[in-house]
């Protein structure tokens, strides 16, 4: 994501409401992270396990907030146990921001077979996805799904696919 | 010191903290002892503290205690630094640290031979980090937890067991429902989706 996709992103943060995030360091959203770490008007809380976040943006929606958890697909494999033990269950609607690493023109290898798995995971798991690979959809798509987000009580997934993830 | 001595004495110093519990006997002495309707139950194993610092964080005024134990805790160590790092001043964790997986059967935990939930903790950066091994020490850890800036770690050391009745235990999302519905009216936030703008655009809730 470059610096023009942050921003973009950080603008549809605002316009959607969402006011905290979570995320786990994602080389993809580095440049994200780091304009996170300068703003104000969200309570941000890096993690050191996916899972551990999405528990956080949990416990951050009972307080009233609306909150994300940025994160790999890679990473997205260690959710389902929060996902399906707190947030399905309890039925509390997180947006889950996962870059889909492994895409065509990727080019890394280590992400192949996660790739593959992503969204049979997230179809098994019940949970919604939408994919962007267009900076121009990006805005559009995060406050579409926070829209839906409030009048459901079940998490989604945007899924970050090619250009996007250079 | 049983677990009950323990939620006895919180019961007696709370007001209005929020309370996240682990599940099986803690959630089920928790509401036997002291049902409220700030308290989430039952949230599954690692995830309890997490949990509770995402309400830390989200209302900073209020004191949030997570009611956790020695093999949750261990199965996330992460969120102890997390928590430090990003200085959840009002998150109290109390450990219940019965050296076992109890509502399970009971198997041994590794505090019952070489962890040390109070070393991790404080290694962690959760320099305001005790064991408590009598209920005294408890109490006088705990209410200082109240009074002062954590992020606060107590080590509450209890026999295995448990002593308070089974309780019908509240279905998930009706605890959080109730949970939400106070957080609502307390706090003055809408939380859950509000349907009537759909069919009356016009009226705020």
């Amino acid at each position: 994501l470059n610096d023009e996709a942050s921003r973009l992103l950080i603008e549809a943060f605002k316009e959607a409401g969402i006011d905290f995030i979570s995320y786990m360091p994602d080389s993809v959203f580095y440049t994200l992270e780091r304009m996170l770490d300068q703003e104000n008007g969200f309570t941000v809380v890096p993690v050191a396990n996916e899972s551990t976040g999405v528990a956080v943006c949990c416990g951050a929606w009972l307080g009233g907030k609306k909150p994300v958890m940025i994160m790999e697909s890679p990473g997205l494999l260690l959710t389902p146990y929060a996902l399906a033990r707190l947030a399905l269950l309890f039925g509390i609607p997180v947006l889950l921001l996962v870059s889909h690493r492994g895409d065509a023109g990727d080019g890394v290898w280590w992400a192949g077979e996660s790739y593959r798995v992503v969204k049979p995971l997230l179809e098994a798991l019940g949970i919604p996805y939408d994919e962007v690979d267009n900076p121009a959809d990006l805005k559009k798509m995060v406050v579409r799904a926070t829209a839906s987000l409030k009048v459901t009580d079940h998490p989604r997934c945007i899924l970050i696919k090619g250009d996007l993830l250079k | 010191m049983k677990r009950t001595d323990i939620l006895n004495a919180i019961k007696e110093r709370l007001k209005d903290e929020l309370v996240v519990t682990n599940l099986g006997v803690t959630a089920n002495e928790t509401q036997h002892i002291m049902d409220r309707e700030q308290n989430l139950y039952s949230v599954g194993m690692g995830l309890v503290t997490p949990v509770a610092l995402g309400l830390a964080k989200s209302l900073p005024h209020r004191r949030v205690i997570a009611l956790d134990g020695d093999g949750s805790l261990l199965m996330e160590l992460s969120i102890l630094s997390t928590a430090a790092r990003v200085g959840a001043k009002n998150l109290v964790i109390v450990a219940f640290d019965n050296r076992a997986y109890e509502s399970v059967g009971g198997t041994p935990s590794n505090t019952a031979s070489i962890a040390d939930l109070v070393g991790i903790a404080r290694a962690s950066g959760i320099t305001n980090s005790v064991r408590a091994t009598q209920l005294h020490e408890f109490i006088s850890s705990f209410e200082e937890a109240l009074r002062r800036d954590g992020p606060h770690l107590i080590c509450a050391v209890i026999e295995p067991g448990y002593t308070a009745p089974p309780v019908k235990m509240s279905y998930g999302r009706f605890n959080k429902f109730r949970f939400v519905r106070y957080i609502e009216s307390a706090e003055r936030k809408e939380i859950l989706a509000s349907f009537t703008r759909e069919y009356y655009p016009d009226q705020k809730r």
